[in-house]
């Protein structure tokens, strides 16, 4: 018996079959429950729990069809188009769904039909009904409750004297629109199938898990790195059975503390190299200290994906881009995810916003129409340097750079080119002059003055 | 004394294979400039080794690096460039002929990790080249990284920093020293004159087989390509002969 708590008591929330036939009733007080029957055990409602519970059971329905929902009040929807004749017919199919279910120890009410709310309809009200034919004829002894819609509309169209669907489809829709909303009518187009219910089906993927815990605490790094390995061997094994290749994993590491610890390990391609993955475990744990010893260790791949048929190729080239990826991941797992890149140019003006890092590394990324910049440096100073600068004319090039001690000798200068900082920009940045100058020892600068009166910096070298 | 004479030239062909295993069958990139490669040994920048280039000034240095780059990267993959310095710019690369997706940038805390990641790079044969970025590279440092490439048929090529370690030994096969030389500049209507092409000098310290040698070359914008102005022999080896050791391989070849 489950009892839930509502208006400051406790109630019965759901029973079986041996309990209903004791008396007992749903959203009877517990108090009252416990007078006819006192041995019953209750436990507490746990949402959670049941949801948990019950999506676990909804994806080991995925044996019979890759499409499976969750309805909210706890019904399943299987979609099994075009996989009844591999059970050998719809009959078989939906005793084999049952069995299914009974063996994990629940007692189910399937139906099929051709759309999920006519199944779920007759799944509450006539149990193991197939739907072979017009779905009007099934539609017209159903209750109205089988809609499942308000309880007020429910009440409302009892009060009316409509207690079929039958009777509910032949009322003109207009009025029953007007009186009961438009979800009545949405509800009933439906049932009909003549308006798509919108289903969100399971992630196809199963979930992976697997863990092992140790007899005496893990210390060495060595041995870690082994038990790693066999945790890792099995998975793939798994894996490949399934025919899906991984991309991403989860190490959970419980130490005896029992503080959690969790690495995730990712490959840019996925694949089922055990030794690649060893290696990026190993990189990623080699300056890891276990101080109190490893006591449990849980690994989830978190990410795979269905191995893509593939042709096999006359040139080695696609093996290539794959050893390519490989390192791109060992660097990535041992100098953060952060540290390997691309710099691609970007169309914005200003030149600190000129590039920006590509962690992805797409190596055949469209080009973008290229607009002719003039002169553009090769190394941009993160922070720009100021200097002083004597000019002929406070509107000419400069003349002279003098940089600490150092002086320049402007020989020649290109420039200037204004760039501001765009006008949706409320930053009010000055704009900046920017010149390509070059001293005497043939020195390549790329600077810049702003502000009235002017300060100059040097923001770029050229070759 | 014809059989003596092909003894000793088996031997030699022998003794050289053991010195330079990937010596004999070497590919080389060439660097694009036509006089220069002539004066390298294999007609360019032979891949399986090291290459070292002094960024005495940085601007000059990483324009002929990049210049290098870009024609590695049209015969082979991208290039690893391990760097504790994230000042490059890409927009400015293009000129040279590099494109965003030939160079993956790895950014390292350390000296100590970028030679962990170049040495990763160098292990995969994908990529055209793997630079690295450093104050300096001890022998030992060198050495591995050498062995490496030679044993993937990699391409190692260091940017060190310092100009005071030109003359200290080096595993590399050849050592440049890029300095910038002031342009001829085009004429304007304010007086001042425009930037011309850029001009570097060239200086070969170390050629692997060849003499020492060092050019001033000018960009032309219109080919995106280096060409030689003027070729100058280094006076301390003018009178010296092409050495020895390359000698003896250029008979043996």
């Amino acid at each position: 018996m489950l009892v839930k708590e509502a208006h400051r008591a406790l109630y019965v929330s759901d029973l079986s079959h041996h309990e209903y036939n004791l008396g007992l009733r749903l959203n009877m007080p517990l108090a009252h429950a416990k007078a006819i029957a006192p041995d019953l055990i209750h436990v507490l409602h746990d949402d959670e729990y049941f949801r948990q519970e019950f999506l676990r059971l909804s994806l080991s329905a995925m044996v019979f069809s890759p499409h499976v929902a969750v309805d909210d009040n706890y019904g399943l929807v299987v979609n099994i188009t075009g996989c009844a004749n591999l059970f050998g017919g719809e009959p078989n199919m939906l005793s084999a769904i049952k069995d299914h279910f009974l063996q994990l120890g629940f007692y189910i009410q399937p139906a099929i039909a051709p759309n999920p709310l006519l199944a779920k309809a007759l799944a509450y009200c006539q149990s193991e009904t197939i739907v072979d034919g017009p779905s009007k004829n099934y539609l017209e002894n159903l209750p109205t409750k089988a809609l499942f819609i308000d309880e007020t509309i429910t009440r409302g169209l009892y009060d009316l004297g409509i207690v079929t669907i039958g009777a509910l489809a032949r009322l003109p829709k207009k009025m029953l629109a007007k009186r009961f909303g438009i979800n009545l009518i949405n509800k009933l187009d439906q049932l009909n199938g003549s308006i798509h219910l919108p289903l969100t089906y399971l992630p196809e993927k199963p979930q992976f898990v697997l863990s092992e815990h140790f007899t005496s605490p893990i210390r060495s790094h060595e041995y870690f790195i082994q038990a790693v390995n066999q945790l890792i061997e099995q998975a793939l094994g798994q894996l490949n059975r399934h025919y899906l290749t991984l991309s991403s994993m989860v190490i959970l590491l419980e130490d005896s503390g029992k503080k959690i610890r969790s690495l995730s390990i990712a490959s840019s391609q996925p694949n089922n190299e055990l030794k690649h993955w060893c290696e990026l475990v190993f990189l990623q744990t080699q300056d890891l200290r276990f101080k109190d010893g490893i006591d449990s260790m849980q690994l989830q791949l978190t990410n795979f994906e269905r191995i893509k048929p593939q042709q096999n190729s006359f040139s080695k080239k696609k093996e290539s881009i794959n050893q390519l990826s490989f390192v791109a991941d060992k660097l990535k797992s041992r100098l953060g995810s952060k540290a390997v890149f691309h710099l691609r140019k970007t169309e914005k003006y200003l030149p600190e916003h000129g590039v920006v890092k590509d962690f992805l590394l797409t190596r055949n990324i469209e080009q973008q129409p290229q607009q002719k910049l003039p002169h553009r440096p090769i190394m941009l100073l993160k922070k720009p340097i100021p200097v002083t600068v004597i000019a002929l004319l406070p509107d000419n090039p400069p003349a002279k750079i003098m940089w600490h001690k150092q002086v320049f000798n402007v020989l020649h200068a290109n420039g200037p080119e204004r760039i501001e900082s765009p006008w949706w920009d409320h930053s009010h940045e000055p704009s900046r002059d920017y010149y390509y100058i070059e001293d005497d020892r043939g020195k390549r600068l790329w600077i810049y003055s702003y502000g009235q009166p002017k300060s100059w910096f040097i923001h770029g070298i050229f070759a | 004394m014809k059989d003596k004479q092909a003894i000793i030239d088996q031997l030699r062909e022998r003794i050289s294979a053991i010195e330079w295993p990937q010596d004999a069958a070497a590919t080389s990139y060439a660097v694009g400039i036509g006089e220069i490669d002539k004066a390298l040994k294999h007609g360019g920048v032979t891949a399986g080794s090291c290459h070292e280039i002094i960024c005495s000034q940085s601007g000059p240095a990483l324009g002929f690096l990049l210049y290098l780059l870009s024609s590695m990267t049209k015969i082979k993959g991208p290039v690893l460039w391990c760097s504790d310095n994230q000042e490059f710019y890409t927009p400015g690369f293009e000129k040279y002929g590099l494109k965003d997706a030939d160079v993956i940038f790895v950014e390292t805390n350390n000296q100590q990790q970028a030679l962990w990641a170049m040495e990763q790079g160098l292990v995969c044969d994908d990529f055209s080249a793997v630079v690295l970025n450093a104050k300096r590279v001890s022998l030992a440092q060198g050495r591995r990284l050498k062995l490496l490439a030679q044993k993937h048929g990699s391409t190692a090529v260091l940017m060190i920093k310092p100009e005071s370690l030109i003359d200290l030994p080096t595993i590399a096969k050849t050592r440049w020293l890029i300095t910038a030389e002031a342009s001829s500049g085009r004429p304007s209507r304010n007086g001042i004159k425009l930037v011309g092409q850029p001009r570097l000098k060239i200086n070969l310290l170390k050629n692997f087989g060849g003499p020492p040698l060092s050019w001033t070359v000018e960009f032309d914008d219109r080919t995106l390509r280096f060409h030689t102005l003027s070729r100058i022999l280094p006076s301390a080896n003018q009178d010296r002969p092409e050495s020895i050791n390359s000698g003896a391989r250029e008979r043996s070849a």
